[in-house]
């Protein structure tokens, strides 16, 4: 555990793997961030778009060099528990701290409280990076990362700006 | 490493990634030299500098046939059909837009609900190689309003024209010997070993073009007959029974007035003789860009990979897919394209 990812889950595939393989690129960072685990958190509306998302960011991984990424889901009863989404992202970050290793938060994927609740925990229990994906247009939006013109796209971390 | 069409972000982002932001894509005959050059900003609104013009390249291919003879002179498309694959990645448009326009919406938009019957698009074998689906804007999967109709409903997809692209492609029976065309060229044509001649290239787009709309999109298979005649007859008389209507479009002034005679909407569509020196657009049409030239051309090279788009052992495979072959010369692209290619394969397959 040397780099640690911890994310939301969403209806989305594109939404939760777009901003790892950005950040694995080190597209707009100073220089990349490679995770070799990931936390998504699942709730029963997200189908089966988790289980394509894991593959996914598995092969990405590995494309990135990283041998066996650990890669481990939360669950939710109801997307509205808020209280469990936010020992989600708190535990992650716990024992990434645990094990030294450097933890970034992702708020892009999910809806917006989950988004708040993850970037209130990064602030809260001192993430490493807090990860914002933008894309400037929407039609990009089913594409995967590698398929995106690199301009328009870009990832944002929120330790530094604010 | 071959790359599909639609995948040919992945050269671009691999070539800004290693800062190749603004490159040239050249033509390895020293004729020709350089045909445009590329600057990747803004992912709508980079900018394509046309440095061979067609009234240029014109000059240029009559050099190679002063040099070579007309046998090679014939290896590259004319300057016709270099503005037509230009046109056909949309960064320039054609010529008679308003027209084209008024006539979709004097015949097409039907309004399905209220019982109109649905109107299909007919093309003209002249007009399937240069993506006149999208290039009008008449596709119905591409190009349907917020409000829900469609320009047209499908495609009227003429077996004359279906003959016609089919019986062109030889390969291997008409092309000239690989090793002619690299002392003519440049060596990189040595790898077009038994593929074929350029005009056969561009009616191989034609029949892509086609079997696309036969895969993907609603469509009459129409029993025609070749030549202008032949297809209009038989288009004629298919539509004479069916409620379904529909519109042909043609490069060919003869073919548009026959139509009209037999009382089936017709219209024209003018290319420009050249285009503007700079151009504007997405990088997704200049990746069409690449791809059109690449196989009208054979070979374009690039800062750090040389693309073919035909090549010794080229596959129908190949073609369906609407792959190109890129020789990396550059072993940090070729190390990001083999690192990204199974990420948006893995994308794919879960599709």
């Amino acid at each position: 555990m040397d780099n640690v990812w911890v994310s939301s889950g969403s209806t989305t595939v594109e939404a939760m793997v777009n901003p790892i393989a950005a950040a694995c690129a080190g597209d707009g960072l100073n220089s990349e961030f490679i995770p070799d685990t990931v936390y998504f958190l699942d709730n029963p509306g997200l189908g089966d778009a988790l289980s394509d998302t894991k593959v996914l960011t598995r092969t990405l991984l590995e494309q990135y060099g990283v041998e066996s990424p650990t890669i481990e889901t939360g669950h939710i009863d109801h997307e509205t528990d808020f209280q469990g989404i936010a020992t989600h992202f708190q535990e992650a970050i716990t024992d990434a701290h645990d094990a030294a290793a450097n933890v970034a938060v992702d708020v892009t994927p999910g809806r917006k409280f989950m988004s708040v609740i993850a970037f209130n925990a990064g602030m809260t229990y001192n993430a490493d990076h807090i990860f914002y994906f933008y894309l400037e247009s929407s039609d990009y939006f089913s594409r995967i990362y590698p398929e995106i013109p690199r301009t328009a796209a870009k990832l944002y971390d929120f330790t530094e700006i604010l | 490493m071959e790359l599909a069409h639609e995948d040919l972000v992945l050269l671009l982002n691999g070539l800004y990634e290693l800062g190749e932001e603004s490159f040239s894509v050249v033509h390895p005959a020293d004729e020709i030299g350089e045909l445009f050059r590329v600057d990747l900003g803004d992912a709508t609104e980079s900018t394509v500098s046309m440095t061979t013009g067609a009234v240029t390249y014109e000059d240029a291919l009559d050099e190679i046939e002063r040099e070579h003879g007309p046998t090679v002179r014939k290896e590259l498309p004319n300057e016709a059909a270099y503005v037509k694959a230009v046109t056909a990645s949309r960064l320039v448009d054609i010529q008679n837009r308003e027209e084209l326009d008024e006539f979709i919406t004097r015949y097409g938009y039907q309004d399905l609900q209220e019982g109109h019957p649905p109107r299909y698009a007919g093309f003209d074998t002249n007009l399937l190689p240069w993506r006149m689906h999208d290039v009008l804007e008449i596709d119905p999967v591409l190009h349907t309003k917020p409000g829900g109709r469609a320009p047209v409903n499908g495609y009227a997809l003429l077996e004359g024209v279906d003959s016609e692209l089919s019986i062109s492609y030889r390969y291997g029976k008409n092309a000239m010997p690989a090793a002619e065309l690299a002392d003519a060229f440049g060596p990189e044509y040595e790898r077009l070993a038994g593929q074929p001649t350029e005009d056969n290239r561009e009616t191989r787009l034609g029949l892509r073009e086609f079997r696309r709309l036969r895969e993907t999109r609603p469509h009459d298979i129409v029993a025609t007959e070749t030549g202008d005649t032949g297809i209009i007859d038989g288009c004629a008389e298919y539509y004479a029974d069916k409620p379904t209507g529909v519109v042909l479009f043609s490069n060919d002034y003869g073919f548009i007035d026959e139509a009209r005679e037999r009382k089936l909407p017709a219209v024209h569509v003018n290319f420009d003789v050249d285009f503007p020196r700079r151009l504007t657009g997405t990088w997704d049409q200049i990746a069409t860009l690449l791809y059109e030239l690449a196989v009208l051309f054979g070979v374009l090279v690039l800062p750090r990979a040389t693309l073919y788009g035909v090549w010794e052992g080229k596959s129908e495979r190949n073609w369906k897919h609407e792959e190109i072959d890129i020789d990396t010369r550059s072993e940090k692209l070729a190390a990001i394209l083999e690192r990204d290619q199974p990420i948006v394969q893995a994308h794919a397959d879960r599709q």
